[in-house]
């Protein structure tokens, strides 16, 4: 496998890893009702507590 | 001057816990501002009621007060409102919430500009028993309705420390910290209950108080606390001796001609009426008088509906053609990085990756940054002015014809930006009915997600053409699309009250905050953070779905063929022609399958989607702007365009109904405690969705050939 190759795989693979666990925590967020983690609408300050 | 002796900071820090610090007050008191100011945090503030409806919790970053953590509040009338923000803010200030303390402070924010109903619930605070500041804010606005209040007064009859405080410019902070800092150290109690002087009503309440056996408490005040809630019907009685107490003392109060169960209340509006009149003078008439002049054109039901669709109006049409020449130059820009660099990386599947994929899906987005900047722009104008509480009150008599009230305006409109904090807000709806019909009509307004997709094809077909002399063809199916998903919402609101959600219309009662200049820098921050959240999205989700869709799209790897015949072999192209004859009827081929199947991530990733697809099966052209690319589309089979207007009408109506968000259906899972309703929502939505699509499509083709 020649390097342009190995990025292409480790770009691919990146990218699957990051939506999984997006959608992993999609899913634990449905199961715990905790607050949605992905929108940034509600606030933009960091919460404590 | 303040009421208030200082004390150094160290009083805050020389306790071991940190001092809980609850901040409560009545709706757009300005809690959540005050709370920004003393933690450094960022939270939406607006200027209506009802923005925050959970409590949030930050530690104070003010030199010498770190050891105070404050808890922000969601805005309440009343100790015993029925709203579940209400309800929250009550169960935390009575310490009722499970694994939380009592607050050890509470600071009262009260506006300035109506301390009579900001003082019915400072006193039922007071009569808690926990210490009370309070913070007297938005002076600046009430001197300008020529307002004074004697501050020394109102703290003499309230019996707590007053602090005036401006927490927009963050004016008397430190003086506030260090009268929380003294009541915290448990010098002086509020005296409770000095709204009653009966001493004989009193002695009665505490009586039956004593024969609770739930509350173990040998505490006066506590105990009265506990009869005055059985008598005013919060609480239930726990024995017969109890019950038998209680009739005999609502008797005697008929007896004397009153109202035993609303006599709480009227001697504490009575008591908060007669400080309030004599703690607020009316200095100068004249300003109070602009304001009343205002609101009776803003409100007018003919001229202020005037004025409403006329900002509407400039809004959507501003949206386009304000951010056509920065989102043009976007656009040339990526084709331009596009070329630049296959020139640079050698030919072969890196190049088709970083160029065709990541470039093109992310460049794809990134265009619609200037439209998104001018809908926030005027979403947070209008937020600032006030003038959204006008409009709920204007628009009260239309919602109650579909079954709703002016309350559901506002969770309504904040689903213009979003669905998330749109079904949030509905936490300030009272009644259950009318909660849950606006939960599951909120994901039908336009959200910014679907600007971009809105924008792509409506710049790409609709052509851009002037109607009656001033008005952009462009910007009024664009306007057109809100005002469907505006229609639509309506409707399923009038069916569902008329079926499922069925019960009396509720009252409406709404808070008019007082008009304001909006600050450029808080105007200039939202837009900042609104489109910092869409290039997160669009370096994160976006940039990832790109990469993942640029390989499905390209393998497997054909030998032979044209591109866009590899195209079409590729796991994408197989999943596009597995669904296209599900959605043929609907004018779509299976590369907007793909592109649809693709936008549940996110509704842009269909921008990046399309134009993705697009590119990779013309490699041999020319770099194309995005919106050439999507027009200049051809059936490599026939030749002919891929997509007209009526494929584009079908599509965006699509987009206005179909429910694509996973955030949205968890948000409806958690607020409806279950999994029912985010079924209903979806089920509906997605039947809806296909069918207005199928039907646009069938009539637009007819119509247009």
């Amino acid at each position: 496998m020649n390097i342009e190759t190995t990025i292409m795989a480790l770009l691919v693979l990146a990218a699957v890893v990051y939506l999984a666990r997006r959608g992993a925590s999609s899913i634990k967020s449905f199961r715990e009702n905790t607050n949605c983690s992905d929108c940034g609408c509600t606030k933009s300050g960091k919460e404590e507590g | 001057m303040s009421t208030v002796t200082a004390v150094p900071p160290v009083a805050a820090k020389a306790r071991s816990k940190p001092l809980l610090t609850a901040l409560a007050g009545v709706p757009n008191a300005g809690k959540t501002t005050l709370f920004n100011a003393l933690t450094g945090l960022n939270y939406k503030v607006a200027n209506y009621p009802g923005v925050t409806v959970e409590k949030r919790v930050g530690t104070c970053h003010l030199a010498g007060f770190e050891n105070i953590r404050l808890v922000d509040l969601p805005g309440a009338y009343s100790l015993f409102g029925g709203s579940p923000d209400e309800v929250l803010a009550a169960d935390h200030l009575m310490g009722r919430l499970p694994k939380e303390d009592k607050p050890d402070v509470v600071i009262c924010v009260v506006d300035a500009c109506n301390i009579e109903r900001n003082l019915f619930l400072a006193s039922q605070i007071i009569d808690i028993g926990i210490p009370v500041v309070v913070a007297l804010n938005m002076l600046d606005i009430a001197k300008t309705r020529g307002l004074s209040v004697r501050k020394e007064l109102l703290a003499k009859n309230l019996g707590v420390a007053v602090v005036d405080i401006s927490g927009r410019t963050k004016t008397n902070t430190d003086e506030l910290l260090r009268a929380v800092a003294k009541a915290g150290s448990g010098e002086k109690r509020p005296g409770r209950y000095r709204w009653c002087s009966d001493k004989e009503f009193l002695d009665s309440a505490k009586s039956i108080g004593r024969l609770s056996r739930s509350d173990d408490t040998d505490d006066p005040d506590e105990l009265i606390g506990i009869g005055i809630g059985l008598l005013s019907g919060s609480r239930q009685a726990e024995s017969a001796k109890q019950r038998e107490l209680l009739l005999a003392m609502r008797k005697q109060l008929v007896e004397q001609g009153v109202d035993a169960g609303a006599y709480e209340t009227e001697e504490r509006y009575s008591w908060v009426n007669s400080i309030a009149s004599r703690s607020v003078v009316q200095v100068d008439g004249t300003r109070k008088d602009l304001t009343e002049k205002l609101d009776r054109v803003l409100t007018h039901p003919v001229w202020g509906l005037l004025i409403f669709l006329m900002i509407m109006g400039t809004m959507f049409q501003s949206i386009f053609t304000w951010a056509s020449i920065p989102m043009d130059f976007i656009d040339s820009l990526f084709a331009d990085v596009q070329v630049g660099l296959k020139s640079i990386i050698p030919p072969g599947q890196l190049q088709s990756l970083i160029a065709d994929g990541i470039v093109v899906g992310v460049g794809s987005v990134l265009i619609f940054i200037p439209q998104i900047a001018v809908l926030y722009l005027f979403i947070s104008v209008l937020e600032e002015t006030g003038y959204l509480s006008r409009a709920a009150v204007l628009l009260d008599a239309f919602m109650r014809r579909v079954g709703l009230q002016g309350r559901s305006f506002i969770p309504l409109l904040s689903s213009f930006a979003c669905a998330i904090p749109g079904i949030m807000a509905t936490r300030s709806i009272p009644s259950f009915s009318d909660r849950m019909a606006t939960i599951l009509i909120a994901p039908l307004m336009s959200c910014s997600a679907r600007l971009p997709v809105y924008t792509l094809l409506i710049a790409a077909f609709v052509p851009r053409r002037t109607v009656a002399g001033f008005l952009s063809l462009q910007g009024l199916v664009f306007l057109g699309l809100y005002l469907l998903g505006i229609v639509g919402a309506l409707a399923i609101a009038y069916l569902l009250r008329k079926t499922v959600f069925r019960s009396s219309p509720s009252h409406f009662l709404m808070e008019m905050p007082p008009y304001r200049i909006p600050v450029a820098g808080q105007v200039l921050k939202t837009i900042w953070e609104k489109c910092a959240v869409f290039v997160k999205n669009a370096g994160t989700v976006i940039l990832a779905c790109s990469i993942l869709l640029w390989f499905l799209a390209s393998y497997p790897k054909t030998t032979d063929g044209s591109p866009s015949e590899a195209v079409r072999q590729s796991y994408a192209g197989q999943l596009g022609q597995a669904i296209e004859p599900i959605i043929e009827p609907l004018g779509y081929d299976w590369k907007l399958g793909v592109s649809i199947i693709a936008s549940f991530a996110a509704r842009e990733v269909f921008v990046s989607s399309v134009a993705l697809v697009n590119n990779l099966e013309d490699v041999d052209e020319e770099s194309d702007s995005l919106i050439d690319a999507i027009r200049n589309a051809k059936d490599p089979e026939t030749g002919e365009h891929s997509y007209d207007l009526a494929t584009a009408l079908s599509l965006m109506v699509f987009f206005v109904f179909a429910c694509q968000c996973m955030s949205t259906l968890a948000v409806c899972k958690r607020e409806t405690g279950g999994w029912k309703w985010p079924i209903v929502m979806f089920v509906y939505m997605t039947a809806l969705a296909y069918g207005a699509a199928f039907v646009t499509f069938r009539l637009s083709s007819s119509l247009l050939t």
